[in-house]
């Protein structure tokens, strides 16, 4: 029993089935009990705020219960990184202050800049100011608060009781701009991981297989590298006109642009994999497929990285874009709304959200990669600040301080 | 239980991109028995990679052939298990990995495989490094890495191409030891690159002399062994060492000036 539980199988299965089960156990909860003032209308779910906190715990549970330790570890590391946050920050605006003044200047010229500029023709400023930003523009998304509900085929859910809807003549509340930013930010990020998941098994599928087989190189490649010319831009429509604004067309349309980066940056890290280390393996015995998938694979990975990366970003921008250009949902439908009603303080939020959201993928992306690599001679250790490194280069602390000296 | 090795007429003539011809192997003859360790000797750029990577069945020959018994060599195989003379530490490997990758590469099975990964990894010194990355070994360490997962393999014939070049003094003899009392016990055929005349006094049955391509000479090393100071003090090893150094174009003033 201690063994099943254990093993990495049992829990990663159990969490699954756990997760599949949460919406039926929290059903079972008796009707009598204050916080439960959800309900279930002919198998639709209705769902309340209660709901979703009840759920998160049952979801929170099963690692609490199976990974104790390791739950208390992770709780005690994120305790000390809170704590050590105001002192880190402390200390970098200390070091590096011109991060902070360059930031905080930004901030005040386009506050300054609201006021001086011209209002122009449009409904809105022109430049518009933070307070008129995150005032009464973010006030107004709650009218993108329009989701009825989510029908997963074993489960239904309704969503009306969350909040009002301003669109159909509800009362506006801020959980509704909260809510329509998380509907629509997630609708994004979906398909984005659907067409990156798509992209990337491709891109490296495809990257490997040709260099592999010479025979694959001399038939497919000079299709495929044509195909590889088509401006993606253009491509949107076309994929419409075929696939509709449907999910499919999207993630296939987000993977085409991935695999057009990949394809050619696997095929050059393949190539650019020293040839001493596959004529070591091959003395020593490696059949072709072993040489292949335990040195030439491995040793793309430091290139691929840098790949990987990049093309996240660029597929951030087509995901963006392509909801832009025809999709009703998604935070490009939002700037879509936003350029319709030529609001350019809703533009400023989309944007924000964006670069947060590319931020934050970016990051655990490169966290992934970095513990894929630890074999990799580490450019910048732990405990070795990149402001010092790049202040011992320019004009750091350290020269004027050795002439204060 | 090895097998002869015979270059019968090895050409190995390359094209630089300037249009020059550059004859790395100029008609090279010889045969190795079983269980000889030959050392190539020469100057830089006078071949001795070229030879040892025909050998290895990395580089095809323009023309003659080396035949291990009576196949020519046709491609590489494990064996001719090979340590080079560039760094081949695979980094995304750690130590003990790279040792047995030979071994996993031949289907091994895990306990057979430990224990001669052990096994070497004690003879090279590095046992307490087994479970370090590549990165974190000197270039010293990582060169008996290599050497490591050359000789786990086990092969018949074991090329080394200036395998000790960068190791200390101290480094150096010991795994003179290792490699001779390995031999001794295996009777591998061993070909052996350096620029050390000295080491390869103290390893080598036999010289093989390259200059620009051309066996210039072929030299058995007759002296007992272990070959300590004493006997590479006696006259027949003096003699040899100059007339190793004569061929290398290099007078005895030249070489104790230097
Ligand atoms: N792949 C190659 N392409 C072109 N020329 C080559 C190639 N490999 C070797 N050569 C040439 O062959 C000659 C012999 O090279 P080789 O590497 O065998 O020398 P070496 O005796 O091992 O030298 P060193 O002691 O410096 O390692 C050199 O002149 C070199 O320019
Ligand atoms: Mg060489």
């Amino acid at each position: 029993m201690n063994l099943l539980v254990r093993s990495r199988k049992f829990f990663w299965i159990g969490y699954l089935v756990w997760t599949l089960l949460i919406p039926w156990l929290l059903l079972q909860f008796p009707k009598g009990l204050p916080f439960v003032t959800w309900s279930n209308e002919g198998g639709d779910i209705v769902v309340t705020w209660s709901y979703i906190v009840c759920a998160w715990i049952l979801f929170l549970a099963w690692p609490v219960v199976f990974r104790t330790t390791r739950v208390k570890e992770r709780l005690a590391k994120m305790g000390r990184g809170i704590a050590a946050g105001p002192p880190l920050l402390w200390a970098g605006m200390r070091r590096s202050p011109l991060f902070f003044v360059s930031w905080g200047v930004l901030l005040v010229a386009w506050q300054v800049a609201s006021y001086i500029a011209p209002p122009g023709i449009l409904e809105h400023p022109l430049v518009p100011g933070w307070d008129y930003v995150f005032g009464e523009t973010l006030w107004r998304m709650n009218g993108d608060w329009t989701v009825i509900g989510f029908d997963f085929g074993f489960v239904n859910f309704q969503v009306h009781e969350l909040a009002p809807y301003p669109a159909y003549g509800g009362e506006g509340t801020w959980p509704a701009v909260f809510l329509a930013i998380l509907f629509h930010s997630g609708m994004t990020l979906f398909r984005l991981l659907c067409g990156m998941a798509l992209g990337f098994s491709l891109g490296l599928t495809t990257g490997l297989a040709i260099p592999y087989w010479p025979w694959l190189r001399q038939t497919w490649w000079a299709p495929l590298n044509f195909l590889r010319m088509i401006p993606l831009l253009a491509a949107i429509p076309w994929l419409q006109f075929a696939l509709g604004s449907t999910l499919t067309s999207i993630t296939l349309y987000i993977a085409f642009g991935v695999w057009t980066t990949l394809v050619v940056a696997t095929m050059n890290a393949v190539a650019n994999v020293p040839d001493r280390y596959i004529e070591s393996a091959r003395t020593l015995g490696a059949s072709r497929p072993r040489t292949y998938f335990r040195v030439i694979v491995p040793g793309t990975i430091p290139e691929l990285r840098t790949a990987m990366l990049l093309s996240m970003g660029g597929s951030w921008s087509l995901a963006i874009a392509a909801e832009f250009l025809g999709f009703p949902t998604g935070l490009g439908y939002m700037a879509a709304v936003a350029v319709q009603e030529t609001n350019t303080a809703r533009l400023v939020i989309v944007g924000f959200i964006v670069a947060f959201y590319s931020l934050t993928t970016f990051y655990l992306l490169n966290e992934g990669f970095k513990k894929a690599v630890s074999w990799m001679p580490q450019r910048v250790t732990k405990g070795t600040d990149i402001a010092k490194v790049a202040g011992a280069a320019g004009t750091g602390g350290r020269a004027e301080s050795l002439e204060d000296n | 239980m090895s097998t002869v090795v015979n270059f019968e007429n090895l050409w190995c003539v390359f094209e630089h991109r300037s249009g020059q011809l550059v004859h790395a192997l100029e008609d090279v003859n010889f045969r190795v028995d079983p269980g000889e360790f030959v050392c190539v000797v020469g100057r830089s750029g006078h071949g001795k990679t070229t030879l040892l990577r025909v050998l290895a069945g990395l580089q095809p020959p323009t023309a003659g052939a080396v035949k291990l018994g009576d196949t020519a060599v046709t491609g590489p195989g494990s064996d001719r298990a090979m340590v080079f003379q560039q760094d081949t530490v695979f980094p995304w490997l750690h130590v003990k990995e790279n040792v047995e990758f030979g071994l996993r590469a031949n289907k091994l099975p895990e306990d057979e495989r430990n224990e001669i990964t052990n096994y070497w990894l004690q003879a090279v010194g590095l046992e307490e490094f087994a479970d370090s990355w590549p990165r974190e070994l000197s270039g010293g360490m990582r060169k008996r890495v290599a050497l490591a997962s050359a000789m786990a393999v086990g092969s018949d014939v074991v090329l080394m191409d200036e395998p000790f070049g960068s190791l200390d003094y101290f480094t150096r003899r010991n795994l003179h030891e290792v490699l001779l009392n390995l031999w001794f016990e295996t009777k591998k055929t061993i070909f052996f690159v350096t620029h050390d005349i000295e080491e390869a006094l103290i390893l080598a049955d036999r010289v093989i002399l390259l200059a620009e391509g051309k066996l210039v000479d072929d030299i058995a090393v007759t002296l007992p062994r272990p070959r300590n100071e004493d006997v590479r003090a006696t006259p027949e090893a003096v003699g040899i060492f100059k007339l190793i150094l004569a061929h290398l174009g290099i007078t005895e003033e030249e070489a104790t000036q230097a």
